[in-house]
């Protein structure tokens, strides 16, 4: 089976996971709460 | 077939009596009813936003189009899975912090509060947007239960449209946004199992990737190809981004929130759902194209559950796609009924109420939509459908500019928000009835442009909003919020008043 089957559908969802955790580690808390 | 029967009922009691365990949450003020009080954890927050954006597509469409498209289909959930990361990210926190300083509980509240609209004009046009859409939504997800418990348990469509319709109506009957919420959480957690064991089971069954990789190119080679054009893949993805921000049953998850730092964790948990579920339906609809030809695409993930699983797990998938449809169904109906109950009936007509009535009001509100939606799935299926077709374009191109510009940029202003309500909801239609759209760029991404540049263009042209909303917007951002030399923390009355000294 060819490699770029296996990384799309794999990636993919690996990479939207690791934006999440890119949000979550660099967004600053507000003040004025 | 009584083994999922059973499951179902199982299921749909389960509800009710959530409803019931809601019932005073709901019944203490048209806040409790329609935002259950600003109480949601982060989990529960990012579960119930996944179960109301995932309706009866995601066990039909997307598998569907994993059996018609193969690994090809690769593409289909990006744009749902990437949904909740644009969503959270872009209007989450800033809404949270707006609605709460000004006691906006809906998205037409919001938009009066941070438009300065006195007159309710843009009040009274997100009502009307929200009315005819989510109304079409929600019949449109009566049909959707009817047929499918038609093609599951043998029910007749009609029966199943108004047994699925009737459940959501009690729940949220009683509990409000609250019953609608903890019914989401559960569904979610059905939805992710459905998405996860039927597709896992099928693809073991077929003796793993490699295998069905092997059987797809036998069947037919083009079920093999992964890739498409770029410039369909980008059209595609703005669809689902762009319309993601416009959906005013996805904005009030986030106003829900018990506080806007805890959003973070709901991105996160929201991502991860969308990213296993998502991709899991959709390769449940591959695995079916190898072990059941010839089906309707469609029907496919039903079909597999159906016919090469356990009665068992039979009886979860039924409960998922219930849950999926069920999940949006009561959401679309809250917004609609709070359109009525608190922007129409609190805010225009009586002001004064006091709390017991406008909960009932509110009650009122829900029986009758959810009465309108139930006539209108049974007697005008037809009419529902050329509505539906417009509603995710029309409702992303008149909310989703008006709101992030309202959040972001400090000088739009009431002119130029009703300018780029109205230019929205006119391309949309235009667009679409002058035969202009091609696949996949279609209406959304001129509606959204046009509506975007007619909000910039009309709100520079007018007078700029009061300095304290103004300053409200930048707290949204995370600034601390001062007016006149203190921190100020009014409600939208108190807001009011302020603005009426400056003018």
């Amino acid at each position: 089976m060819p490699a770029s089957i296996v990384s799309l559908w794999f990636g993919i969802p690996v990479v939207y996971v690791a934006l999440a955790l890119v949000y979550f580690f660099l967004s600053k808390d507000e003040e004025g709460e | 077939m009584d083994v999922i029967v059973a499951s179902f009922v199982i299921y749909l009691v389960a509800m009710i009596a959530i409803g019931i365990l809601t019932y005073r949450i709901g019944s203490e003020s048209i806040e409790g009813y329609f935002l259950g009080k600003r109480r949601f954890g982060p989990f529960t927050i990012a579960l119930t936003h996944q179960a109301t954006a995932m309706s009866g597509y995601m066990f039909q469409g997307m598998p569907g189009k994993g059996y018609s498209l193969g690994f090809g289909s690769v593409w289909v959930p990006m744009t749902s899975a990437g949904g909740p990361l644009v969503n959270f990210t872009i209007l989450g926190k800033r809404l949270r912090r707006f609605t709460e300083k000004v006691g906006a509980i809906t998205i037409p509240d919001f938009l009066e509060a941070r438009y300065y609209d006195r007159n309710h004009l843009v009040r009274i046009l997100s009502v009307i947007i929200i009315f005819i859409f989510l109304t079409a939504y929600t019949a449109a997800q009566t049909v959707a239960m009817g047929r499918t418990l038609e093609f599951l348990t043998g029910i007749p469509y009609k029966w199943g449209a108004i047994i699925g319709a009737l459940t959501v109506l009690i729940y949220v009957l009683l509990g409000g946004f609250a019953a609608a919420v903890y019914t989401d959480v559960v569904q979610a957690v059905l939805m992710f199992i459905g998405a996860v064991v039927v597709p896992g089971l099928a693809i073991a069954k077929i003796g793993g990737f490699g295998v069905m990789y092997d059987k797809l190119n036998t069947i037919d080679p083009k079920l093999t190809n992964v890739w498409v054009a770029p410039i369909t893949l980008l059209g595609f993805l703005a669809i689902g981004y762009l319309g993601y921000l416009g959906q005013p049953q996805l904005h009030v998850r986030f106003m829900a929130i018990k506080n806007s730092k805890m959003l973070k964790y709901s991105l996160v948990t929201a991502v991860v759902w969308a990213a296993i579920a998502l991709y899991g339906v959709t390769l449940g609809g591959v695995a079916a194209r190898v072990l059941i030809p010839n089906i309707k695409p469609e029907l496919s993930l039903m079909a597999l559950t159906k016919e090469m699983l356990p009665p068992v797990f039979a009886g979860i998938l039924i409960a998922a796609m219930a849950a999926a449809i069920m999940s949006s169904a009561n959401s679309y109906l809250l917004v609609v009924a709070s359109a009525l109950a608190r922007d129409i009936y609190n805010k225009m007509i009586n002001p004064n109420a006091d709390q017991e009535k406008l909960v009932w009001i509110s009650r009122i509100s829900v029986l009758v939509v959810s009465l309108l939606s139930i006539y209108l799935a049974l007697g005008a299926t037809e009419t529902v459908f050329k509505l539906v077709l417009y509603a995710w374009a029309g409702l992303a191109c008149s909310f989703g500019p008006v709101v992030i510009l309202g959040l972001y940029w400090k000088r739009a202003t009431k002119e130029g928000a009703i300018a780029g309500m109205i230019v929205g909801a006119v391309t949309v239609i235009l667009w679409k009835q002058l035969g202009l759209s091609w696949h996949p760029w279609y209406e959304m991404i001129p509606g959204f442009i046009f509506s975007m540049i007619a909000i910039i263009v009309v709100s520079l042209l007018t007078k700029e909003p009061p300095k304290e909303i103004q300053e409200i917007v930048e707290y949204a951002g995370g600034k601390k919020l001062i007016v006149k030399g203190g921190t100020a923390t009014p409600e939208l009355k108190v807001l009011a008043e302020v603005v009426d000294k400056v003018f």
